[in-house]
């Protein structure tokens, strides 16, 4: 069989109806001659199926993988340790359904993983209703801001506060949905590597903007560069300008810290993957979103709930999907129309494996190791921390005594070591500055191994 | 058979009409067609509603639907303990499932239905 859709006669007939002799004719007659490649493209003979394996099996060699060397990027892709059950357990039947489950006859194994999902991102958000989870970090942050304008929409507050501490993705993702909305976005500029609550209204001020007008602050904590944020003052200064208070967080930071949802925050989203999913090529991510039950019906994409069957059975069907777009389109709250299932299945495997003392291990280990390697780095003569008066979890800023790019490069090619972030990368002025993330993954050994790899760049 | 003392609209709302008051809610024929509902969205007193366009919304476990007002006027009374019995708009639409009450701005629409020309509607759509 070949994948040409066209017969010879289907061919014949269409050339016959707009009156050209033979396809070439055509081209020749519609392509200018400087357009028109007339050789045979310059390609390697085939391949035997042997000849192409050996071949991407050398490409692939070439390539530096994170799991065969020390690496301490992270900048909101985070390695943890995954079992290899997380692996086995995707691959069971129950789950093997058309991405949308809509016919709970036929769709248990997915739906109850939804409602499993849900449940534990409201433990750890501390919110009341979780969704079935959207793209990624960026979108799950931008689809909150447009639920609390949605709720503030009778208020008519269409401005949104967002601390620069967000990840520059996310940043970039609201400001193009609040660009294309015409509502205006403050950015709120940060001190010594926090947002500071008391500075909303001089923001405001700078921008001529009525503090009335405001109907939701965003933040991110753990924030991009690694600082844990004041979020219940944060929320508190949001709740004073008549505002929603929107926290983006590492799920797998709220192992440790207090659940924004109990600290005041009105909606929790953040990115997922890093639970029971690897960083891959950089995604594809999990979002999620959770929030207090009285936004519910503003609440994007859908929600699996619990029932019973016509026997009596505990049961799983979707009970909140009448506000996507395929149900009617005037009445969407978003374009998201779908939920990122096999990522948020992964990261509901992985945290019922770790159970709730596993998952507080992995945390623990976490900061220690973090924690660690900051005191090895900031001992060094030359390196010290960005914001050593700032807490902080797995990642952490840190002013190198020369750019970060060199600092990566000598690390990579001398010393076999894949550095942080260089986050010149995100602003020029911050060129010397390196945001370094320390894992579970990260052994003593290999922290040890930096800093001494450290010691010796200039 | 819809009944004869109220008027209705094309988009399946009820009206009933004594003084300058109009009380409001969906047809039987809407609230069968929405089945088993979970969400009532109903404006507050002292709103202002404008024939033909959306005072509330309603959700069933199908899909969410506006709610249109029949007539032009500002909001006077809210069925608030609806949102706690929506199966009154199911089983008894036109009297315990009533939404709001409305004061008359000028005179209801011409364009309002009888029941006959409701019920010759709802019998063609069917």
């Amino acid at each position: 069989m070949h994948y040409v859709p066209h017969t010879e006669a289907d061919k014949r007939a269409m050339l016959a109806m707009i009156g050209a002799p033979s396809v070439d004719a055509l081209f020749e007659a519609c392509i200018p001659p400087d357009c028109r490649h007339d050789k045979l493209l310059e390609v390697e003979p085939a391949l035997t199926e042997d000849g192409i394996l050996r071949e991407l099996r050398t490409l692939a060699a070439r390539n530096v993988s994170a799991a065969d060397r020390p690496a301490f990027l992270g900048a909101g892709l985070y390695r943890h340790f995954c079992p290899a059950l997380v692996d086995s357990l995707q691959q069971r039947t129950e789950f093997w359904t058309a991405y949308t489950p809509y016919q709970p006859e036929a769709s248990q194994g997915t739906l109850t993983t939804i409602f499993e999902w849900q449940t534990m991102m409201c433990r750890l958000t501390g919110l009341a209703v979780s969704n079935a989870s959207l793209y990624d970090g960026a979108t799950s942050m931008t689809e909150a801001v447009l639920m609390a304008l949605r709720v503030k929409e009778a208020e008519n507050r269409t401005v949104v506060v967002a601390s620069k501490g967000l990840h520059p993705d996310w940043r970039g993702t609201l400001a193009t949905y609040l660009r294309t909305l015409n509502m205006p976005l403050v950015e709120v500029e940060l001190a010594d590597g926090a947002t500071d609550p008391a500075s909303f209204a001089a923001a405001l001020a700078a921008r001529k903007i009525d503090p009335l007008r405001v109907a939701a602050v965003a933040v991110q904590t753990p924030n991009f560069f690694g600082v844990i944020e004041d979020v219940e003052a944060l929320a508190e200064a949001a709740h004073a300008l008549g505002a929603l208070c929107i926290v983006g967080a590492n799920p797998v930071a709220l192992s440790l810290l207090e659940a924004p949802g109990r600290q005041g925050a009105d909606m929790v989203c953040g990115e997922a993957s890093s639970m029971g999913n690897r960083p891959w090529f950089g995604g594809p991510g999990a979002g999620y979103l959770c929030s207090r039950m009285d936004f519910v019906r503003q609440m994007p994409a859908r929600i699996a709930g619990e029932t019973r069957d016509a026997h009596g059975r505990r049961a799983f069907v979707l009970t909140f999907a009448t506000r996507e777009q395929h149900i009617r389109r005037a009445k969407a709250t978003s374009n998201i129309c779908t939920s990122q299932q096999l990522m948020a299945l992964r990261a509901t495997i992985w945290m019922s494996l770790l159970g709730k003392e596993g998952f507080h291990e992995l945390g623990r280990t976490n900061l220690s190791r973090a924690h660690y390697a900051a005191e090895r780095i900031k001992a060094i003569p030359g390196w010290k921390l960005a914001h050593p008066r700032r807490g902080f979890f797995n990642e952490f800023t840190v002013t190198c005594p020369l750019p970060a790019s060199k600092v990566n490069q000598q690390l990579l090619k001398k010393h076999g070591i894949l550095g942080g972030l260089d986050l010149g990368r995100v602003d020029k002025a911050l060129a010397n500055q390196w945001l370094l993330a320390v894992t579970d993954l990260n052994t003593r050994e290999e922290i040890d191994r930096l800093a001494t790899a450290l010691e010796t760049i200039r | 058979m819809n009944p004869t003392d109220l008027k209705y609209t094309t988009s399946h709302e009820w009206v009933r009409i004594s003084g300058d008051t109009a009380t409001i809610g969906i047809t039987e024929h809407a609230a069968h067609a929405l089945s088993d509902l979970v969400y009532l969205g109903l404006p507050k007193a002292g709103d202002k509603v404008t024939a033909g366009k959306a005072l509330g919304e309603v959700e069933s476990v199908k899909a969410v639907s506006d709610i249109n007002s029949p007539v032009d006027g500002e909001v006077v009374e809210v069925h608030d303990a609806l949102h706690d019995s929506l199966s009154d708009i199911n089983s008894d639409p036109y009297g315990k499932g009533w939404m709001v009450k409305v004061k008359l701005k000028g005179k209801a629409p011409a364009s309002l239905l009888d029941a006959a020309a409701y019920d010759k509607l709802v019998a063609e759509s069917a």
